[in-house]
């Protein structure tokens, strides 16, 4: 199945507002009305039916994350030393938490302890760290909901930052044209300075 | 019949602007590379929007090169490499271009008539070569033959008279394609048609009620308003159309459509229509002094 994100143009930061926003403007595009005299309708419905069926996956996905998101740490463990810590985080008591975790050998520091730091780290906004964690979690353990879930939303979080200017445009993709923007953006900048990048212009 | 297809430059974005560009530079080489080299200097924005929409609905692959060329031979400029949609651009353009030639002729007399015969032979060339590109020759002459049958009848309704254009570009946009591409092709071509034919009957209200010619508003005309909203709805249908497209594969094609039918036309059409205003008033001004 294609990406549903794709199909509504929008990133996957998104937030659930632009999701609905996108939804809304391709919904009135591809509104049946607008076919109406057209002999496109068949075309058109089933790019409605593609674009209700992305809107709907993606709001399957985001109530499910959403589930999940209640705080960090908060989930219950097998291990009962990790369920000690994670009764400190959740009582907010974060240095006592990563004493704990500290004090640990290398042999325990299985996938449970990764994400348990990353939690402690992010707690205290050391999100450079929590994501080594997270991800060292996530690649020990990749069945893990509750730690793709918590990498899912720092991810989220990273990318929703700057959204203002975000359109919804793939602005990631790096063709030819982006190459010479950049190449003769470098040679101005480099002809301001008195130098020259590229000779002939 | 030509130059109402173009986009609304400051509305692009400088990426689209840049691709825009680069095709219509991509489309003057292929014209030079299919039609000879004189066909180049009939190149215009029209049959840029036609590359872009064949381009995008045969997945043709859009590469940009940096070339220099003789128009511009002190700056390397990107260039989209020659596809099947740019030669096949290149191909309708000199057909187009010489039944337009045949028109003039037809309609012109003196001098005007003489510099359109001496051209003769060159469009000629040019068509002849473009007939390695399978362009639909045939329909686009049966078309102009019923469009004069029409015109020479007299024909009260622009409807009827514009839909015979629109049929014919909706044969040049969707020749060669299967399926669905073709009937949204022939779709985008038809609504496009309609709006050139109409904006061009605008355009020449004044002088052919002068010369006498045959224009479908001169023989029953319609308000300014009702012209405005005629428009916008044939271009609402190619836009409707044209949305229907899959731009995954290039969003800048995508944008420069949706510029060129919800920008770049209307405009182009308003401005038709206050220039046939102001040059009323102007007239009327003149009688009163």
């Amino acid at each position: 199945m294609t990406d549903p994100y794709k199909v509504l143009g929008i990133s996957p930061n998104a937030t659930d507002d632009e999701v609905k926003k996108a939804y809304r403007e391709l919904a009135r595009k591809y509104h049946p009305d607008n076919y109406r005299d057209s002999d496109l309708a068949d075309l058109a419905g089933e790019k409605m039916k593609e674009i209700n069926e992305a809107y709907e996956t993606i709001q399957a996905q985001r109530s499910g994350k959403k589930r999940g998101k209640t705080n960090f740490g908060g989930g219950t463990s097998t291990d009962p030393r990790f369920a000690d810590i994670r009764s400190l985080i959740n009582q907010r008591r974060y240095s006592e938490a990563e004493m704990r975790l500290v004090s640990m050998s290398n042999a325990d520091r299985g996938a449970e302890w990764n994400f348990l730091k990353a939690c402690v780290l992010a707690q205290r906004g050391h999100f450079f760290d929590a994501q080594k964690y997270i991800e060292t979690a996530c690649y020990l353990d990749p069945d893990n909901g509750e730690y793709q879930n918590m990498r899912a939303q720092m991810n989220a979080r990273a990318g929703g930052y700057g959204s203002g200017y975000n359109t919804a445009y793939n602005t990631t993709n790096c063709d030819i044209c982006t190459v010479c923007q950049t190449l003769w953006c470098r040679d101005c900048c480099c002809e301001c300075m008195g130098g020259d990048l590229i000779r002939c212009c | 019949m030509f130059g109402y297809v173009r986009p609304y430059v400051p509305d692009m974005r400088v990426r689209e602007n840049e691709m825009y560009r680069a095709m219509y530079c991509g489309l003057c080489r292929s014209m030079g590379k299919c039609t000879g080299c004189a066909s180049r200097l009939t190149l215009s924005y029209d049959f840029v929007f036609l590359a872009a929409v064949r381009t995008a609905l045969e997945g043709c692959p859009v590469k940009l090169t940096l070339r220099r060329c003789g128009v511009h031979p002190l700056k390397k400029r990107p260039s989209v490499e020659r596809n099947s949609a740019l030669s096949y651009s290149a191909a309708c353009a000199a057909v187009l271009n010489r039944a337009k030639l045949l028109d003039d002729i037809n309609d012109s007399r003196g001098l005007k008539k003489l510099s359109r015969r001496l051209l003769m032979p060159e469009a000629n060339h040019a068509e002849k070569l473009a007939m390695r590109f399978g362009v639909c020759r045939g329909g686009v002459y049966e078309s102009l033959t019923a469009l004069s049958e029409l015109e020479k009848q007299g024909c009260p309704s622009a409807d009827t008279v514009a839909e015979v254009f629109g049929e014919l570009l909706g044969n040049v946009f969707s020749y060669g394609l299967e399926g669905a591409s073709a009937r949204i092709a022939k779709a985008v071509g038809m609504g496009v048609g309609k709006f050139i034919y109409i904006a061009d009957a605008i355009e020449d209200r004044e002088k052919d009620l002068a010369s006498g010619n045959y224009n479908p508003f001169n023989l029953s005309p319609a308000s300014d308003e009702a012209l405005s909203s005629a428009v916008r709805l044939e271009l609402g249908s190619a836009a409707a159309a044209a949305e229907l497209i899959d731009f995954s594969a290039c969003p800048e094609i995508g944008e420069i459509i949706r510029n060129i039918l919800y920008e770049g036309m209307p405009k182009r059409a308003d401005d038709i229509i206050d220039k046939c205003k102001n040059k009323k008033k102007g007239m009327h001004n003149d009688r009163s002094l």
